[in-house]
């Protein structure tokens, strides 16, 4: 931002009254059209203040100041601020001292005088023989565990042997684990149901536990932690895991496995509402799994489970890249067959949304083109998702093409057909959202382009997100969110900030993300953008839980879900009915967790596709439910 | 759009520019078809209605001259009211780094020197070309005066 003497001297005179009717016009107009402008007006304004509060206005000057400027309560407070500050600075004067910043003060303090040099030599002499003798002896430490792991190989080989024949019917886990056999997966209402040869696993326990007693090496904890994976001791899994993973770093089959109890853990424990399970475990999962396919790229168990991990969070497209890796390098086993049907499954919720978007695409369009606002306001309602308003966010794009290539007035009639569902939901259902951004694209045609990369931005930025890569996601939202600032869209940049938010607890970052939910929520609250206000509820109750303030995340999420009924927001209620069932059945409420569960299938059947996605959801939920 | 209203001395700024959005939002369907100039300029005509209709009100509501036509009232504070401001200064300038509460602090010294040199001097002392320290101090200032306002605030409730 530059100041320019000519601009300055105008909106001096502007702000003391004595700029003509011709020159009022263009700095008021200039501040309707130009942030950059308000921000250059403020800056003059409170230097005005300063000078007036220092006592160092021409008398004229001051005049003109009192009568114009000092008429609102506003600017009398900030005049108090300013003789405030003026005052204090007076009280403290700051010693006007050139701070010496001697970058080589910290050199010569480690290093003056010389005795330090002569000390640390020989400190790094003695590390120096330290480790040396320390190799040359893990050399001899090496051998004897190599010794070691000869002699109880047999009794490993015969534990892995045994769970074999324990797991032959039927394994006790979706994830794979290293070393074992293909059984079918079966998914059992309690324990004591599952057909496992108790006996062969007795032994297998036996001898590992023997194994570790004696030589506690990296094989044996590793085949220990099998064991304890496979009887779903997920605690004592993961330590047998980590002691291995100390002793053998580099071992790709221990992260898979590590890997694979990490998620289990995280199924298990499911923390509330969230897909995929606690955050920090899927991370944690992630990571391990990664690893393994680091060192060695053709680890089954590793691409199967990386699979699993990422289907079961509904990041549906890398789900689908791994499946079809895993079946590029096994197409035959029983394994692949799994696979497949997971691949189908994939498919067909993919080809289910996509379908159902375009239904509601031409229901808009038709009821819009007949004038039917209900109608029109009915598609319009559903078409809200996670990342947008479908048909909000198709007509804005092909408005900036349109409007891009030249094509003016079928520009316009996008933003017409916007115009109409904004209106109609902020008369109907006292949602602006979509108004203020028919209004924005309609006063901001000029900068489409820089409007159109914001918009492909967010478009990348949830891409990333979907494939776990939050970092990237997060500075993509970041980028999106200062154009769309810089430019005025502060319904858009405030759904950026929401993402970033998302993303920051995607990463664990609880203490950042709750912040940015309760600040969109706050500003979308002042604004009347229900829909966004209750995506930012729900991201809110997500962190709550995390923090274990359970009352204030079952307060957050009815109030998602009632600002998603006031809107007709069918996507917005199951949402927040998930997670309201997943809270209460946490917190042991199973009548309060059931009747939510009920509520939201209920609500699921009615509507369309994207909704009985959560169908599932709530089936296991009430599962659960009817346990009690 | 609330810088426009607070520039022509309207006390509440954020509600006039609210009712000036709302009624441009109305028009909305018949403007994206029919007109066809700067949107700026609309809205300026708008926003410039919204106030004179303030004005009007004002006028009828309190029977006589307008609050922006009244010379300028004295602005004293109770010595209380002071204190606490000041007190709630010295808070607010401790959130800021060191470096940013010495850049306040030295702008507001006073001091003989005129303000463009003191200003290129400060610029010097702190690495900043003259512009962005004005920015910089601006957005500073900015901080603080929210700052101040809710530390009164919550000084002030019973």
């Amino acid at each position: 931002m530059t100041f320019h003497a000519e601009e300055e001297n105008l909106i001096r005179l502007y702000l003391l009254g004595e700029a003509n009717e011709e020159e009022r016009r263009r700095v008021e107009e200039s501040l309707l059209g130009d942030s950059e402008y308000v921000e250059r007006l403020r800056v003059i304004e409170e230097e005005l203040i300063d000078d007036y509060a220092r006592g160092a206005m021409a008398a004229s000057e001051r005049k003109l100041f009192e009568k114009h400027f000092l008429s609102t309560p506003k600017r009398m407070n900030k005049l108090a601020a300013a003789r405030a500050l003026v005052e204090f600075a007076a009280a403290n004067a700051v010693v006007n001292q050139e701070k010496t910043r001697d970058k080589g003060s910290w050199w010569r303090a480690m290093f003056f005088p010389q005795w330090k040099i002569a000390v640390y030599a020989a400190l790094v002499l003695g590390a120096g023989l330290g480790i040396w003798r320390w190799f040359s002896g893990q050399s001899v430490i090496e051998q004897a565990m190599t010794a070691m792991n000869k002699a109880y190989q047999p009794g490993i080989e015969q534990a892995m042997k045994e769970m074999n024949q324990a797991y032959r019917e039927q394994r006790t886990l979706k994830s794979r684990i290293t070393r074992l056999d293909y059984a079918p997966f079966v998914e059992t209402r309690g324990e004591g149901q599952e057909r496992v040869d108790l006996t062969a696993r007795d032994r297998a326990e036996r001898f590992l536990l023997d194994a570790t007693a004696e030589s506690s090496n990296s094989t044996a904890h590793h085949a220990l932690g099998r064991l304890y994976l496979a009887e779903k001791k997920f605690d004592q899994a993961i330590a047998e895991f980590e002691q291995a993973r100390k002793l053998d770093p580099d071992n790709p089959s221990l992260h898979s496995d590590l890997g694979a109890a990490l998620f289990e853990q995280s199924q298990l424990e499911a923390p509330p509402g969230t897909a995929g399970g606690d955050p920090r475990w899927f991370n944690r999962s992630l990571e391990h799994f990664n690893r393994a396919l680091e060192l060695d790229d053709s680890l089954l168990e590793a691409i199967f489970n990386r699979a699993l991990l990422r289907q079961s969070a509904g990041l549906l497209t890398p789900a689908k890249d791994d499946w079809e890796r895993y079946l590029r390098q096994d197409a035959a086993s029983q394994w692949a067959e799994e696979a497949r049907n997971n691949l189908r499954l994939i498919e067909k919720q993919n080809n289910r949304v996509s379908q159902r978007e375009g239904d509601l695409f031409r229901d808009f369009q038709q009821a819009y083109q007949a004038g039917n606002e209900q109608a029109a306001l009915r598609a319009f309602s559903r078409a809200h998702l996670r990342d947008g308003n479908y048909i909000a966010g198709k007509l804005i794009d092909e408005f900036l093409d349109l409007t891009q290539y030249g094509e003016r007035k079928e520009a316009q009639e996008r933003l017409k057909a916007l115009a109409f569902a904004g209106e109609a939901a902020m008369r109907n259902l006292g949602e602006r959202y979509f108004a203020d951004l028919a209004l924005f694209y309609w006063a901001a045609a000029g900068y489409a382009p820089k409007l159109a990369r914001a918009r492909r931005l967010m478009k990348s930025a949830y891409q990333s997100y979907t494939e776990t890569h939050n970092s990237r996601a997060i500075e993509s939202y970041l980028e999106a969110r200062q154009i769309f600032e810089s430019n005025g869209n502060f319904g858009e940049a405030l759904l950026a900030e929401f993402w970033i938010g998302f993303c920051r607890l995607r990463q664990a970052d609880v203490q950042r993300s709750l912040p940015s939910f309760d600040r969109v929520s706050a500003r979308c609250e002042a604004r009347g953008y229900k829909w966004l206000q209750s995506l930012a509820l729900i991201g809110a109750t997500n962190a709550q839980l995390r923090l274990m303030e359970y009352s204030q995340a079952v307060r957050s999420s009815w109030r998602a879900y009632r600002l998603s009924q006031q809107i007709a927001d069918d996507n917005g209620m199951l949402r927040s009915l998930s997670i309201l069932a997943n809270t209460y059945r946490h917190l042991g409420k199973f009548h309060d967790s059931w009747q939510a569960a009920q509520q939201g299938i209920k609500l699921a059947d009615g509507a369309s596709c994207v909704a009985s996605r959560a169908g599932w959801a709530f089936t296991v939920i009430l599962k659960a439910a009817s346990r009690v | 759009m609330i810088a426009f209203f607070d520039c022509r001395g309207c006390a509440d700024a954020e509600g006039l520019a609210d009712e000036t959005i709302n009624r441009v939002i109305r028009q909305i369907t018949s403007l994206t078809s029919k007109f066809d100039g700067e949107p700026a300029r609309y809205f300026y005509g708008v926003a410039h209605y919204v106030h004179l209709e303030y004005l009007e009100k004002h006028v009828k509501r309190d029977g006589g001259p307008l609050t922006e036509a009244m010379p300028a009232p004295v602005v004293s504070a109770q010595a209380e009211e002071k204190e606490l401001k000041l007190a709630c200064l010295d808070r607010c300038l401790q959130k800021l780094q060191p470096d940013e509460r010495e850049m306040v602090t030295e702008y507001y010294r006073e001091d003989k020197q005129a303000k463009i040199d003191r200003r290129k001097w400060l610029a010097e002392r702190f690495g900043y070309s003259v512009n962005a320290l004005r920015i910089k101090v601006h957005r500073l200032r900015g901080e603080l005066y929210g700052c101040i306002t809710t530390c009164v605030r919550r000084e002030t409730k019973f």
